[in-house]
């Protein structure tokens, strides 16, 4: 739980919209402030769920709202998958 | 360590003394351990009230409810654990120091406090779902565990039975690797509670 991979950007959509405060955003997706805290600090991945509640409380996609911290992760099995399919 | 794992640590050693504190004096020292629980959920409750207002690092309800959980459970534990382990003392209702109504008496102040205290807010989302998860794991593992290794040396190195084994006090070792295992998983529960929280970045902007 405290080594994620999943990046995120609550906090920037969160100010961007007009300064929501954590327990606004909270009370909006249905989880306490806590679990907001948590999401914003990286310590905790949500459910799929969850995620897609944060994209429309954001008018976003979960795309732009979160994204892996490794851009090369996965990069070198998908290339070695191309190569053997070519 | 977390601050909630030390306090429900000192509220064990707290249990302890009360049972050995017993032994010196004619008191029934189970209702000066229901006021100090008493006690400590209302400074509790008020700090986590204050701290809500300043600096938004108050646990969230139900983390309050498990932090309450497990300081009286470890209270009554440390009490538990001392009467068992001095065969002075006599856990018999109705006879010496009347240890098992001490007992009793913090276990009602605690069902009877958790009432008030699951008043202020029970809801839970899927981060407190998956924690309460971990934990009732932690829990059942050591629960069966305890109960397998007691079951085992009973069976294959049974203690001789005297005034310090009674099958009335092998009842009770078996109730307090209950309340042994439940005590594991309120720890597991804060744990996890204290890893999910970084206290520096609680409130306010980065960018």
């Amino acid at each position: 739980m405290t080594t994620l991979q999943i990046g995120n950007n609550i906090r920037r959509f969160r100010f961007d919209q007009a300064e929501m405060t954590q327990a606004q955003l909270a009370e909006i997706v249905g989880v306490t402030r806590q679990t907001i805290v948590a999401l914003e600090t990286g310590r905790y991945a949500p459910s799929l769920e969850l995620a897609m509640k944060l994209a429309a409380a954001f008018g976003c996609t979960v795309d732009a709202l979160f994204f892996w911290k490794d851009p090369e992760f996965g990069r070198a099995d998908a290339q070695s998958h191309i190569n053997k399919d070519s | 360590m977390p601050r909630s794992i030390i306090t429900a640590c000192g509220a064990l050693a707290f249990g302890v003394l009360l049972a050995l504190a017993s032994l010196h004096l004619n008191f029934p020292m189970g209702w000066i351990g229901a006021l100090a629980l008493v006690t400590w959920t209302a400074w509790a409750w008020r700090r986590w009230a204050t701290l809500e207002k300043t600096t938004g690092l108050e646990p969230g309800a139900p983390e309050r409810n498990v932090r309450f959980y497990a300081v009286g459970t470890a209270l009554l534990f440390g009490h538990l654990i001392a009467t068992l382990a001095y065969p002075d003392i006599d856990f018999h209702v109705g006879h010496g120091n009347y240890l098992a109504i001490d007992s009793w008496t913090i276990l009602a102040t605690m069902i009877v406090v958790s009432f008030a205290v699951s008043k202020a807010g029970n809801i839970r989302d899927e981060r407190d779902e998956t924690i309460i998860a971990r934990g009732t794991k932690a829990g059942f593992v050591s629960l069966i565990a305890g109960l397998v290794i007691f079951s085992f040396v009973m069976a294959f190195f049974p203690p001789v039975q005297g005034k310090s084994l009674t099958l009335f006090m092998a009842g009770n070792i078996q109730i307090a690797i209950v309340v042994a295992s439940l005590l594991i998983k309120y720890a597991t529960q804060l744990i996890e509670y204290a890893k999910d929280t970084n206290a520096a970045s609680a409130i306010g902007p980065d960018e």
